[in-house]
């Protein structure tokens, strides 16, 4: 008979696991269509938490209408990062400036001043400290399965998350606007050539990233109860991770060792103080390199 | 009559070289015609200018009574031609028939939100029907259609020729252009191909052969233009082109 501390343990990071993989994704997302890295991903997540708490504070709605408003703050962030930090950067001449590192270079720069901007922005109107979200929409209630004590919340993001991958998979692989986000992050001018518009669908990548960011910051927000400027920095990194274990532009992939992650860390827990956890993922992306420089899965799985 | 594609005195420069050099043509409806040219004629060059890819220093191209000049690659693709290239670009991790059903979808322009919401719409399934047959047709007409759920990836060399080729025809194109086709066959390869495009000529498109193996062009197309140095030197069947001493000049360096 296994421990029930243990199961319940696994339940918990299977439930934070979920919270990297809605990251992860956007970062795989926009690395499979422009080959950079979006370090303002992290505030995106952030910008996701805030709306939940401005909109909670000034008309205290439904807590459906919180998640639905921090995706649709996703959402316009999404498009307006793209405008503002990607585009000007990209010169669809050919193959090689598409992808080049000189926009790989100057692109990481601007995402980061924005990443930047926006911290700073929000700890001009907010405060560095953290706010608290009013406990009536906390989802900490606890419920008891079998031996193990959980959250209403575990099983809120587990099931939000659920469906938005699904939701994910259906658009990728069933809609013309995920086939033309395929066919754009397998050969960006093949798919020019035959008659996507490629502006348009990487603006709906970000866009469809940044959904699923902002998202995993609101359900984190209202599980801890607490939202902070600086709050996006750590799953960024946790993301950044899960998207390199998994090969970069691996969906499947990121997922996968998103939730690897996620249980890693809260069984690290039992044995070392919570402080630590975090080595967790810094030593998964050490290994990583060293060992599987092509990710957990090799090069060989299907890409976005 | 008015031509279907006319291409009139069209140049590019790049920085102080003129790869494409006051050249005008035209190619009609239902016409198989070949351009050649020795390396550095700027072959490549004028076919990236009639498909968008690479603005004009000067002149016009126009297809079928529209002005291409100043349109992305996207856009002249909508218009009706639609081309292939000499370093293939199928798309690797996608199953063989997503890389044909791309160019069945026929991108239109949509706004952000019509692609974000334009494909979970009812009444997308008749649209979904018809992109499905058109793939599965394009498929068909490449003899690719038991490959259908292989990655691209795995396809051989010849093989994902033939995809781009099939990807193109979902487009339904008016005008097919095709970029070194026959490079990397063997001889064997190449006289299947020769028959294919024939056959695909026959059921009425219009196809341009960007080439540089004689014989495939020599053999099969009904007018050929002749480019060296960013001129074009000859324009005729393949007998004129054959005996016309600036062509031979061009290609053996000779005096005829």
């Amino acid at each position: 008979m296994i421990d029930p501390y243990y199961l319940q343990q696994l339940a918990i990071g299977l439930s934070l696991g979920m919270t990297y993989a809605l990251m992860a994704i956007g970062f795989t997302l926009i690395f499979g269509v422009l080959n950079v890295v979006n370090f303002a991903h992290g505030e995106i997540y952030t910008l996701g938490a805030f709306a939940g708490l401005v909109l909670i504070s000034a008309a205290a709605p439904p807590a459906v209408a919180v998640i639905f408003a921090a995706l649709a703050i996703g959402a316009l962030a999404g498009f307006s990062l793209e405008r503002l930090a990607f585009k000007p950067f990209r010169r669809f001449t050919d193959e090689a400036s598409l992808k080049s590192r000189a926009m790989r270079e100057s692109t990481l720069l601007s995402s980061l001043a924005v990443s930047i901007v926006v911290r700073e922005g929000l700890e001009i109107g907010f405060g560095s400290q953290m706010q608290s979200i009013p406990f009536a929409y906390l989802i900490n209630t606890p419920v008891r399965v079998g031996p193990v004590i959980l959250v209403t919340g575990d099983f809120i993001i587990f099931g939000v998350a659920a469906a938005m991958l699904v939701g994910l998979q259906y658009l990728l692989t069933r809609t013309r606007t995920g086939l033309a986000i395929r066919a754009v992050s397998n050969n960006p001018l093949g798919a020019k050539y035959v008659g996507i518009d490629t502006d348009r669908t990487i603006i709906v990548t970000f866009v469809v990233g940044s959904m699923m960011g902002a998202a995993a910051g609101i359900l984190t927000g209202l599980y801890y109860g607490a939202v902070f400027p600086a709050m996006g920095f750590i799953p960024g990194i946790k993301a950044f991770v899960a998207m390199v274990m998994g090969g970069l532009s691996s969906i499947p992939g990121a997922v996968i060792c998103a939730l690897i992650l996620g249980i890693a860390e809260s069984m690290a827990t039992t044995f070392v103080s919570s402080g630590w956890s975090d080595m967790v993922a810094y030593g998964f992306l050490i290994v990583t390199l060293i060992f599987f420089p092509n990710g957990l899965f090799g090069a060989r799985r299907e890409r976005v | 009559m008015t031509h279907l594609l006319e291409i009139n005195r069209v140049s590019r420069r790049f920085g102080g070289v003129l790869a494409v050099n006051d050249v005008s043509g035209h190619v009609d409806e239902g016409e198989l015609i070949g351009l050649i040219g020795p390396n550095g004629a700027g072959k490549t060059t004028l076919f990236n200018l009639i498909s968008g890819f690479t603005p004009l220093s000067g002149g016009t191209v126009t297809f079928a009574g529209a002005t291409v000049n100043g349109l992305k690659p996207n856009q002249v693709a909508r218009l009706g031609i639609s081309r292939t290239f000499q370093n293939l670009r199928v798309f690797p991790n996608m199953s063989v028939f997503d890389n044909v059903s791309v160019g069945a979808a026929g991108m239109r322009p949509q706004g952000v939100l019509g692609a974000l919401f334009g494909g979970l719409t009812p009444g997308g399934s008749a649209r979904a029907d018809e992109i499905s047959r058109r793939t599965w047709d394009a498929l068909d007409a490449v003899g690719l259609t038991h490959l259908a759920g292989e990655l691209a990836a795995n396809l051989p060399y010849g093989q994902r020729k033939y995809l781009e080729i099939a990807r193109a025809l979902a487009m339904q194109p008016r005008f097919l252009i095709l970029d070194e086709p026959a490079a990397g066959l063997n001889d064997t390869e190449t006289r299947a191909l020769a028959d294919f495009i024939k056959r695909l000529h026959g059921r009425g498109l219009t196809i341009m052969l960007v080439e540089h193996d004689m014989t495939l062009v020599m053999g099969i197309c009904q007018r050929i233009m002749v480019l060296a140095s960013g001129r074009k030197i000859a324009d005729g069947t393949p007998d004129t082109i054959r005996r016309d001493p600036a062509v031979l000049e061009a290609y053996l360096g000779v005096d005829a």
